[in-house]
C-alpha cells in the first residue's frame, strides 16, 4: 500500500535534489569552475527532448502502431549529423550577437524587427501550451493512478472535475514555483543558468535508468525475453500487423513527415533552442554531443515496445490506457518501489521539459513581447526610469505562471480526448513553422522581413486551422459540423480535408499545407520585396557568420557616438549596477582604455553596449534603447557595400591559395615523374 | 617556405570541410535508407532471430549510423576563435 502522503515526499524529496544540484551548478559557475562545461553534461542536457511523451506516450502510441513512435527519434538522429553544419552556425551566430532566445534570433536575422520577435514569441507560446498540457497530463495522471496502488484504476473525467479539486491545477501552480525559483532568481545578460542545465543533466539520468529498469523487468521478469514476447504477440492475428509499419501508401508519408517535424523541433523548440545554444559553453562539446546524443535516444527506445506488448498481452480486456502501461505493468506484479522509480523517472521527464520551456517562453515574452510594446508608450517613459532589472524579472515570472496556467486550461478541456503523443505532434507542427525563416536565414541571403513576417502569420494560421480549431470542437466550444461539413457548409473547407485532400492523417495534412503556404510565400515574398541595409547587413553576418567572426566583435555598426555617462546609466537599468561595473572594466582592460577618462564612448563601445543590452532586454529593443543615447546616422548602403567587399577579398584571397596549391600540386607531380624518370635511368 | 605555410593552411581548411561533407553524405544516406522505398523492403511480417525484421532493421541502421557520426566526427580538433572561448 503507497500512501498519499509517501509519494509526495518522494516527489518532494527529489525536487529538493534537483534544487541541492542547481544550487551547486550556480555555485561552482560562479567561482569560476564550471561543472557544465564538458560534452556530456550538454548531451544529456538536450536529452531533455525526451519528455513524458517518450516515457510514457511512445509506449502507448507502440501499442497501437507498432514502430509509429519511432520516427520521432530517428529525425534528431538524422539531424545529429548534420548539426556540425547548422547547428553549430546557429550556435557560432547567437554568441556573437547576443541572441538568448528563438525569437531574438530570427528578429535578429530580420534587421532587428521587433514585429517579427513578437510574431514568433506569439506562435512559439500558443505552440508550446498543448505541449505543456502534455506533461501535466502525464504527472497528474500517473500520480492519481499510483495512489490507488495495489489496484489500477484509470483517473477521469477531467472536464467536469472542479478546477480546485484537480490535481493537475496544483501541479501546475508547484511546477511555477519551481521555474520561478530554477530560472529567474537574478538576471543575467547571457540568460546562461548553469545550475538548471546541471538540474535537467540529472533529469536525462534519473528518466532514462527508470526507463531501462522497467524494461528490463518488463521483458525479462515478467516474460522470457524479447523473442517470447514477439511468439505471444505472433499468435494473436490484431497485434500481429503492428510489427510492420502498414503497407499502404499514406503510411510510408506519415513515417517520412514525422521525421522531418522532428528533425525541424530538434533545432527550434524553444527549450531544445535554449540547452543546445544558449547554455552551450563550448562549441567543441558539440562534437561529441552529435553522435553521443543519438545515442541516448537509441537507448531509451529499445525497450517501447517490449513494454507496449507486453502491455497489450497482459490486460486483454483494454481498461487500462496505453499511455500508462510503463507504470501499470509494475503496478499489477506488485512491484511497489518500481512502480514509484518509474513515477519518479516520469516526473523527471515531464519537469525537465516544463521548466526549461517555460524559461525559455518567459525570456521569449518579456525580451520580445512586453519590452517593445512598453518601450514604445512614452507615457510609461521605461527608458527615464530607475533600476529595472527587478521589473525585467517580475515580468518573467509572471509570464511563467500565465504560461502554465494556459497548460493548465488546455489539459482541462481539451487535453484528454487525447493520446500523450498526439498532443506533442501539434506542438511540433507549429514549431516547424519556424522552419523556412531560420534555414533560409542562415543559408540564403535573399530572405527578407516580409518573405519571414509573412510565410511565419500564413503558416501559422494554417496550423491553427487544420489542427487547433478542430480540437476546440472536440472541446464543445464549436459547433461538431465545423469538422463534418466544414464552415459555412463549404466542403472545400474541411479543416481535415482541405481543399478536398485526403488519405493523410490530421498531422500529415497539416503539416503539408502549412509548410507548402509557409514556405511558397516566404520565398516568394522575399523574392518580391526590397531589404533595407540593415537587413542587408544583419543577412551577411548571418549566413557568412564563419567569415565575419573575427571582424564582428572588433567592427562597428554604429557610427555615432554617446557620452559614456548616458551609456553606463541606461546599461545600470536594465543589467543592474553591478553587472554593469564588472561588463564595463572587462571591456576596458580589454581595449586599453579608461572610462574615467573619456567621456565620449567610441562606436565600438556602443556596439558593445548594445550587444550586453541585447542579450538582457532583445535585440530589436537593445537597438531602439542604445538609438536613444546615441546619435546615429543609420548604416547607409555604401558601408552596406563595404562590408560585403570584404567577403570578395576574402575570396580572392582563397583563389590565391588554390593557386599556390595548384603550383604545389604541379611541383610534386614533376618531382614524381623525375623520380620515375631517375628509377627507370638505373 | 611561404608557399608551404600556404599550403598547410589550405590542407587545415579542406580537412574541416571534408568532414562537413561527410557527414552531409551522411545525412543523405541515413534519409534513403530510413524512408521509402528502402524501408519498404523491410516491412514484411517476418521474425530475424525472434526479433521482427523492421525492428531489427531500423535499430541496427539507427546503430550504425550514430557509429558512422563517431568515426567521422573522431579525430581533427576546431579552431574556435578565441574570444568565444570564454562566454
Amino acid at each position: 500500500m503507497l500512501k498519499t502522503e509517501a509519494i509526495l515526499f518522494f516527489s518532494f524529496g527529489y525536487m529538493g535534489l534537483l534544487f541541492a544540484i542547481a544550487y551547486f551548478g550556480d555555485r561552482h559557475a560562479k567561482i569560476g569552475r564550471s561543472i557544465i562545461s564538458n560534452p556530456y553534461i550538454y548531451t544529456l542536457s538536450m536529452a531533455v527532448y525526451c519528455t513524458a511523451w517518450t516515457f510514457y506516450g511512445s509506449v502507448g502510441r507502440a501499442a497501437v502502431t507498432g514502430l509509429g513512435f519511432l520516427p520521432i527519434y530517428i529525425g534528431p538522429t538524422l539531424m545529429a549529423a548534420l548539426g556540425w553544419l547548422v547547428l553549430r552556425k546557429i550556435i557560432r551566430i547567437s554568441k556573437i550577437h547576443h541572441i538568448t532566445s528563438i525569437a531574438d534570433f530570427i528578429a535578429s536575422r530580420y534587421g532587428k524587427s521587433s514585429t517579427l520577435g513578437s510574431v514568433v514569441t506569439i506562435i512559439a507560446v500558443l505552440g508550446i501550451i498543448p505541449y505543456i498540457s502534455l506533461q501535466l497530463k502525464a504527472i497528474s495522471t500517473s500520480f492519481m493512478i499510483l495512489k490507488g496502488y495495489p489496484l489500477i484504476n484509470m483517473p477521469g473525467p477531467f472536464a467536469e472535475m472542479p478546477v480546485l479539486k484537480d490535481t493537475a491545477f496544483y501541479i501546475a501552480l508547484i511546477l511555477a514555483v519551481f521555474t520561478i525559483l530554477f530560472g529567474t532568481r537574478h538576471l543575467d545578460a547571457t540568460e546562461r543558468h548553469e545550475g538548471l542545465v546541471a538540474a535537467i543533466a540529472f533529469e536525462s539520468i534519473v528518466k532514462l535508468l527508470a526507463f531501462l529498469a522497467v524494461g528490463i523487468f518488463v521483458t525479462y521478469g515478467i516474460y522470457n525475453g524479447f523473442g517470447d514476447i514477439i511468439e505471444r504477440v505472433k499468435a494473436i492475428p490484431e497485434l500481429k500487423q503492428s510489427l510492420t509499419i502498414g503497407s499502404w501508401a499514406g503510411s510510408y508519408i506519415n513515417w517520412s513527415i514525422y521525421i522531418f517535424l522532428s528533425m525541424m523541433s530538434i533545432l527550434f523548440l524553444p527549450r531544445q533552442f535554449q540547452v543546445a545554444v544558449v547554455e552551450n559553453v563550448n562549441e567543441d562539446h558539440l562534437k561529441k554531443a552529435i553522435w553521443l546524443f543519438p545515442l541516448y535516444l537509441l537507448a531509451i527506445n529499445i525497450f517501447v515496445l517490449p513494454i507496449a506488448f507486453g502491455g497489450v498481452l497482459h490486460f486483454t480486456n483494454g481498461s487500462v490506457d496505453a499511455d500508462t502501461f510503463v507504470l501499470t505493468l509494475p503496478m499489477s506484479h506488485h512491484q511497489q518501489s518500481l512502480a514509484l522509480l518509474v513515477f519518479i523517472g516520469g516526473m523527471s521527464a515531464a519537469t525537465g521539459m516544463v521548466i526549461v520551456a517555460t524559461i525559455a517562453l518567459s525570456t521569449m515574452i518579456c525580451n520580445d513581447l512586453v519590452m517593445p510594446v512598453l518601450l514604445r508608450l512614452q507615457f510609461i517613459n521605461l527608458a527615464g526610469r530607475g533600476d529595472l532589472s527587478s521589473f525585467l524579472l517580475f515580468i518573467r515570472r509572471g509570464s511563467i505562471i500565465l504560461v502554465l496556467l494556459f497548460g493548465y486550461a488546455y489539459f482541462h478541456f481539451i487535453g484528454e480526448y487525447y493520446t500523450l503523443v498526439s498532443i506533442g505532434l501539434i506542438s511540433f507542427t507549429a514549431v516547424a513553422q519556424f522552419a523556412p525563416a531560420i534555414l533560409g536565414g542562415i543559408f540564403w541571403k535573399g530572405g527578407t522581413r516580409s518573405g519571414a513576417l509573412s510565410g511565419l502569420v500564413l503558416g501559422f494560421m494554417v496550423w491553427a486551422y487544420t489542427l487547433v480549431f478542430p480540437s476546440l470542437v472536440q472541446a464543445g466550444f464549436l459547433p461538431k459540423k465545423f469538422v463534418t461539413e466544414g464552415p459555412f457548409s463549404l466542403e472545400l473547407l474541411r479543416p481535415f480535408q482541405l481543399f478536398g485532400l485526403q488519405g493523410f492523417d490530421h498531422i500529415t495534412h497539416a503539416v503539408f499545407w502549412s509548410m507548402l503556404i509557409n514556405i511558397t510565400v516566404f520565398i516568394g515574398v522575399s523574392l518580391f520585396s526590397r531589404a533595407s541595409a540593415i537587413e542587408h547587413t544583419q543577412a551577411a553576418f548571418f549566413v557568412d557568420v564563419f567569415k565575419y567572426s573575427e571582424r564582428y566583435e572588433k567592427s562597428s555598426f554604429w557610427r555615432g557616438t554617446a557620452s559614456i555617462t548616458d551609456l553606463t546609466s541606461l546599461l545600470k537599468r536594465f543589467l543592474g549596477e553591478q553587472n554593469t561595473d564588472k561588463a564595463l572594466s572587462v571591456y576596458a582592460a580589454s581595449q586599453n582604455i579608461n572610462l574615467k577618462e573619456g567621456l565620449t564612448a567610441d562606436a565600438d563601445m556602443v556596439s558593445y553596449a548594445e550587444k550586453l543590452l541585447a542579450g538582457a532586454i532583445g535585440s530589436a529593443s537593445a537597438r531602439v534603447m542604445i538609438s536613444s543615447v546615441v546619435k546615429e546616422e543609420p548604416l547607409g548602403i555604401d558601408e552596406v557595400m563595404d562590408i560585403l567587399d570584404e567577403t570578395r577579398v576574402v575570396i580572392a584571397y582563397s583563389h590565391e591559395l588554390e593557386r599556390a596549391t595548384a603550383e604545389l600540386k604541379a611541383a610534386n607531380q614533376r618531382l614524381k615523374e623525375l623520380d620515375r624518370l631517375k628509377d627507370e635511368f638505373i | 617556405m611561404t608557399l608551404t605555410f600556404l599550403y598547410y593552411i589550405k590542407e587545415t581548411m579542406t580537412k574541416d570541410k571534408v568532414k562537413g561533407k561527410r557527414l552531409v553524405g551522411l545525412f543523405l544516406l541515413g534519409c534513403l535508407l530510413f524512408n521509402f522505398p528502402i524501408l519498404s523492403l523491410f516491412n514484411l511480417n517476418v521474425i530475424v532471430f525472434g526479433i521482427p525484421l523492421l525492428y531489427l532493421y531500423v535499430f541496427s541502421i539507427w546503430f550504425i549510423f550514430i557509429v558512422f557520426i563517431y568515426l567521422i566526427t573522431r579525430f581533427s580538433k576546431e579552431t574556435v576563435p578565441q574570444f568565444l572561448e570564454k562566454r
